[in-house]
């Protein structure tokens, strides 16, 4: 794949511990889309910290994989704008440099003055987060669905007419964050 | 009777999860105590039974921030356990990672957790937006740091390529051009670092420190020849404990480490300025010296600025050591077929935060039969505590929010890494309108 066409792909970002059972589960996902898609670049970028804003082109359309804790059941997805996530995700202060996620991540590039990617959010609710590998059962069961719906998420972005019927916004790039 | 109470229930801007509570009766101190409720990990009982080459690899999962340092310590007990020596070319390339994974995580911590204390800011995020150009110069450094451990190791969290003897893989001297030419604007920033925060101000502080570092023919990093104790005898590490206490303490999940005859001590960026300063890199000594910061540094609000130092010193020395690389002719040394049962080595290597101690005993097969990891932030854990008894009578005449802040300043001085191995991110999610 060259350089100039990769510039143009979907970039995915799959963050998260698989040393942490669930927390792994956005790993498993990206590696699965990574499988089906070659015209996708994938970063299974783990626990990048403030890393993860030099993760982000504000150019390109970018999909964010997490494990999330939202209130659903286990194995659920939730998927919104980049933008969205950013507004809602709870902490406001960094807790801990490991605890440095995408909410604080985005926050810290606005108060930087940076822009973030159009994009989305895909996030899978977590029920077991001890240390050890393998997902839960819940989550096990769900993966196949994880993986299509993630797929689909990735279609809406290539596809900007996809979003506007689902209600998400992720060509809002010209929004600082 | 006048009593007062200092506390934090969640310590911010430090590694992990902890919390800390200082009580003044009538201007004595009775209760100073930091808390780590962080639950125990487990890491010596579950590297029992495995081969000792998994070693490396499940003890980088310690920690996300200096997996490098344990992963170097645990090399080095268990080739000193199987007689190894390495080439000194995968010697340099050990101390060449080892400068990335300090100029990461003291980057981190001088421009993203310590200076908002500083500057006046509750967080990174608050400061950044009236000091962009300090947060960007931090950032900077600590990508730097990153890409020269993902260089080296495969990755640049939990690296891949370390292992017993060296490293699975040995970049070509080609490869290396690149991050030296990003070495070079690093170094820029790390100077301005150390000049930016030898200006801050500072409240008096000499608690009395007992420094322990690690000794070394340069200024420590990737290896020990034995352990450097200030006012005492030099310690063979195969000595540990008969100079080192572990103990329980009720309100920590982690063990605290004292000297044997039980009075606590430092490890970390001051003591290895106080054992080593000679050794800095001339680049680095130069800044010391061009400060104004008189030596010894004593005072651990200082910490910030010795860690800039010591972000210099990394950079610079990191651009040394791609200057002389050569390859090595082998990527690692190979491990004895023969292992005599009850083969033990101790290995110790200077971790960002502080003196890191491994110990490994083998079975003839190669399986550890025990394990011991004394972390810097445990050794540190009982001076933290008597640093908050020094200075609690002092804070007696502050407004309260600025003596807890305070205390705050100076846990954070110690840079304390209460290592944790889960994230979240957790979003406030109305489910009707946000599932897929």
């Amino acid at each position: 794949m060259n350089e100039l066409r990769k510039e143009n792909l979907v970039r995915v970002i799959a963050l998260g511990n698989q040393a942490a059972r669930d927390d792994g589960v956005a790993l498993v996902v990206g590696q699965a889309i990574m499988d089906r898609r070659e015209d996708v670049e994938i970063l299974l970028a783990g626990r990048p910290g403030v890393g993860l804003l030099d993760l982000f082109d504000a150019g390109r359309p970018t999909l964010v994989l997490d494990a999330v804790r939202a209130g659903l059941h286990p194995g659920e997805s939730v998927c919104v704008s980049l933008e969205q996530v950013c507004e809602r995700a709870l902490s406001d202060r960094i807790v801990s440099a490991h605890g440095v996620g995408l909410g604080e991540a985005a926050r810290l590039g606005v108060a930087l003055g940076r822009r973030l990617p159009p994009g989305l959010f895909f996030g899978v609710q977590v029920e077991r987060t001890d240390p050890g590998f393998g997902l839960s059962r819940a989550l096990a069961n769900r993966l196949h669905l994880l993986i299509e719906d993630s797929i689909r998420a990735l279609v809406a972005l290539e596809k900007p007419s996809v979003c506007q019927e689902i209600g998400l916004r992720p060509d809002d790039s010209k929004t600082s964050v | 009777m006048t009593e007062k109470t200092y506390r934090v229930d969640l310590l911010t801007r430090v590694e992990g999860e902890g919390r800390f509570f200082v009580r003044v009766k009538n201007g004595e101190v009775v209760d100073a105590e930091l808390s780590i409720f962080e639950a125990p990990r487990f890491f010596e009982a579950f590297l029992r039974g495995r081969s000792m080459h998994e070693v490396v690899d499940i003890v980088a999962r310690i920690c996300g921030i200096c997996p490098v340092a344990y992963q170097e310590s645990a090399s080095v007990a268990l080739e000193r356990a199987l007689g190894v020596s390495v080439d000194e070319r995968i010697r340099k390339l050990r101390r060449l990672i080892y400068c990335g994974e300090w100029m990461e995580s003291h980057a981190l911590h001088v421009f993203l957790l310590h200076a908002p204390d500083y500057l006046g800011y509750p967080d990174g995020m608050a400061m950044a937006r009236d000091h962009r150009d300090l947060v960007e110069r931090g950032l900077r450094i600590k990508r730097t740091g990153n890409r020269l451990i993902e260089l080296l190791g495969g990755r640049a969290i939990h690296p891949v390529s370390l292992c017993v003897g060296g490293f699975s893989r040995v970049p070509r001297r080609d490869d290396l051009a690149a991050i030296r030419l990003e070495l070079e604007q690093a170094l820029d920033d790390c100077v301005y670092a150390a000049r930016w925060s030898a200006r801050l101000s500072v409240p008096e502080f000499d608690p009395g420190y007992v420094f322990v570092a690690a000794d070394a023919d340069e200024y420590p990093l990737e290896t020990t020849k034995r352990i450097l104790v200030s006012g005492r005898e030099p310690v063979d590490g195969a000595e540990w404990e008969s100079h080192f206490r572990e103990h329980q303490v009720p309100h920590s999940n982690a063990l605290h480490c004292r000297l044997g005859d039980g009075s606590p001590y430092l490890c970390g960026p001051l003591a290895r300025l106080f054992h080593h300063a000679e050794r800095l890199h001339p680049v680095a000594r130069q800044l010391l010296d061009e400060s104004g910061v008189s030596l010894p540094v004593r005072n651990p609000f200082r910490s910030i600025f010795v860690r800039s130092v010591e972000l210099v010193h990394a950079c610079a020395e990191a651009m040394t050591l791609i200057d002389d690389y050569s390859e090595p002719r082998e990527p690692h040394t190979s491990t004895p077929g023969e292992i005599p049962t009850g083969a033990q080595g101790w290995g110790a290597t200077e971790a960002p935060r502080g003196l890191l101690f491994h110990r490994y005993t083998l079975d003839e097969g190669g399986l550890i039969q025990d394990a011991r990891i004394v972390p810097p932030t445990s050794q540190n854990q009982a001076r933290i505590e008597a640093d908050l008894r020094v200075m609690a009578p002092n804070l007696l005449d502050l407004e309260q929010d600025e003596a807890t802040q305070r205390c705050e300043q100076l846990i954070r001085a110690y840079d304390p890494c209460i290592s944790c191995a889960t994230h979240f991110l957790r979003l406030q999610i109305e489910r009707e309108d946000s599932v897929m």
